[in-house]
């Protein structure tokens, strides 16, 4: 493809005086999955609240559908069609779960195609259909998430980021999660993906980058980085060793 | 309830109300000097509860807004620029402290969050009360300043008016809430980064239900400072004014409709028999209160279980975290 969907190139974001990234690069195809990984603190969700405009980048360049947006608001963002589904799920949590949905279609682009967007979200999480009464910070973690993804896709989104959408799920909850990212996917959803779950996250993603503290130290194909030895010794274990 | 019964139940509350003066001396009866503070609680505590209830901003400034609305009208009647009564001197006493609110909430709003956002508004009072103590002629330095009480000839306007008052800031809180603005102060409460990461300007509309609060908050000051007559900044900058709203709220049921109004009359019953039976120990009987609504009643009136099982069929809990005044999360 001749141009990718997102391109980022020498980002640097600081918190404070302290520098958490430093000169991160990498490209997004339309279409694709990318993953983004590390351990804790590596500095993987910074560069996902950088991107969504929660946190302002120092230097670098954010082009989004071949244009600038780097330092832009939050709700500029959404707007333009990157929507993030933050870490730990932030629900609002008062909220019934239809409320929550119809709030993720606040923008003006996606208010005009609640009803229907509403719908095709409704296909893709039958289980939230059924509960969209329900206070959404009584159900359980796993149904948090899908709502939480749900929200995000109310917007309308081009590029659809998750921040550790595994956190704090039971493995078979986790399993359906990555089933839904690949679903959504497979309907032409861009999705730029955070996860400590090294191994699910490179095994969904078509390119993937590995961050150590604020630094990219690989990157390539997530096929690639999974045969990859150091990756291996450094984040799955010995375990793997003989696979 | 279905909006109609909500409607047809303010309408009926309102009319009720509307009809005391008719069975009782408005001049003699004690019982309409009580509604009067009653109704002057209920719009500050919507003030609050818009505010904190809603868009989660825990304020402690609200008797700075009152305070500053109070002395528009009394400095504007010095002045001869608004006269008794004066509808539009009543606006201006509105408007002023919320176009204070959006100068001083745009700063505070964006850089300062939970505790640090209520010690933010707390200094707010301070700062106004000693801005108005060191005033000079214009003020009335710290003794404040006398307006003429030849003026007074009847407590009915004050009730209609203190009613108007009640109903007018139940309304516009009720509005706010159940359009598509209300949703994005929830969402505001419920989750920053969320609301953000939704595509909601989340500085805007903070500022924007804090400069509201203010203006409700304003026009307070500005009634009650037509009835006493003598504005000064130990009384209309005290903090009673913000701690008692947030106790009606609190008591009542913060983020809901009903609850500042129950809390309000409720509360303002038992302070008034406090003086009458208490007099010596009334603060610390108010303050006994405080502390044993936070532990015993943190989600308020309208969330007990017989009361929600009559009214909406579903349980609910407190939406905002009272950590600030309980010391434990929720």
């Amino acid at each position: 493809m001749a141009n990718p969907l997102l391109r980022v190139s020498d980002l640097n974001v600081f918190y404070g005086d302290a520098q958490a990234l430093w000169d991160i690069g990498f490209y997004v195809d339309e279409g694709a999955v990318y993953s983004i990984i590390g351990s804790n603190g590596a500095g993987k969700s910074t560069v996902l609240r950088a991107l969504s405009g929660l946190v302002r980048p120092a230097s670098g360049r954010v082009e989004f559908l071949g244009s600038r947006v780097e330092g832009k608001g939050a709700d500029v963002m959404v707007d333009l069609g990157i929507s993030l589904v933050p870490e730990g799920r932030g629900l609002f949590t008062s909220l019934t779960v239809l409320e929550n949905l119809e709030l993720g279609a606040f923008t003006k682009r996606a208010r005009p195609k609640r009803a229907k967007t509403l719908e095709w979200v409704n296909e893709l999480f039958p289980i939230i259909e059924a509960r969209k009464d329900q206070q959404a910070g009584k159900m359980s973690g796993g149904e948090q998430q899908m709502v939480a993804i749900g929200r995000a896709l109310m917007s309308r989104p081009k590029l659809l980021m998750l921040d550790e959408p595994s956190l704090g799920l039971a493995p078979l909850i986790v399993k359906t999660v990555f089933e839904i990212i690949r679903t959504l996917n497979e309907q032409k959803v861009t999705i730029l993906l955070v996860e400590q779950n090294i191994h699910q996250a490179l095994k969904i993603a078509d390119r993937a980058l590995v961050l150590k503290t604020g630094r990219t130290t690989m990157t390539g194909k997530g096929d690639e980085l999974l045969a990859d030895p150091e990756i291996q010794k450094a984040y799955m274990g010995t375990l793997r060793k003989g696979t | 309830m279905k909006k109609k019964t909500q409607i047809g139940l303010l309408v009926l509350v309102t009319a009720l109300f509307a009809a005391v003066p008719l069975i009782l001396d408005s001049e003699k009866s004690y019982y309409v000097y009580f509604l009067f503070m009653a109704f002057t609680f209920i719009a500050l505590s919507q003030s609050w509860n818009l505010v904190a209830g809603y868009t989660g901003q825990i304020s402690l400034g609200l008797h700075a807004f009152f305070g500053l609305g109070a002395y528009v009208i009394a400095i504007g009647w010095g002045q001869e620029i608004i006269g008794f009564f004066d509808p539009l001197g009543m606006i201006l006493s509105g408007l002023i402290p919320a176009i204070l609110a959006v100068v001083v909430g745009i700063p505070l709003l964006s850089k300062l969050r939970g505790d640090y956002f209520a010690l933010g508004t707390l200094g707010l009072g301070e700062i106004l009360r000693l801005v108005f103590i060191q005033g000079g002629a214009l003020t009335g330095g710290s003794a404040g300043l006398m307006l003429p009480s030849s003026s007074y000839t009847s407590m009915l306007p004050y009730y209609f008016i203190a009613l108007f008052l009640a109903v007018f800031a139940t309304v516009v809180t009720y509005l706010m809430v159940q359009s598509s603005l209300g949703w994005a102060l929830k969402a505001v409460r419920d989750d920053e980064t969320a609301a953000a990461a939704n595509g909601i300007n989340i500085l805007k509309y903070k500022v924007l239900a804090f400069a509201v609060g203010a203006f409700m908050a304003g026009l307070c000051g500005s009634l009650q400072a037509y009835y006493l007559f003598h504005i000064h900044p130990q009384n209309f900058f005290g903090l009673n004014w913000t701690l008692y709203p947030i106790l009606m709220c609190v008591l009542g049921g913060v983020g809901s409709i009903t609850g500042p109004v129950i809390g309000a009359i409720f509360l303002t019953a038992i302070f008034e028999l406090s003086k009458i039976l208490l007099p010596e120990i009334h603060p610390i009987f108010s303050g006994l209160l405080i502390v044993l609504t936070v532990i015993f009643l943190p989600d308020g009136i309208v969330r007990l279980g017989w009361f929600e099982k009559f009214f909406k069929g579903r349980k609910t809990e407190s939406p905002i975290n009272l950590k600030l005044f309980t010391g434990k999360e929720k």
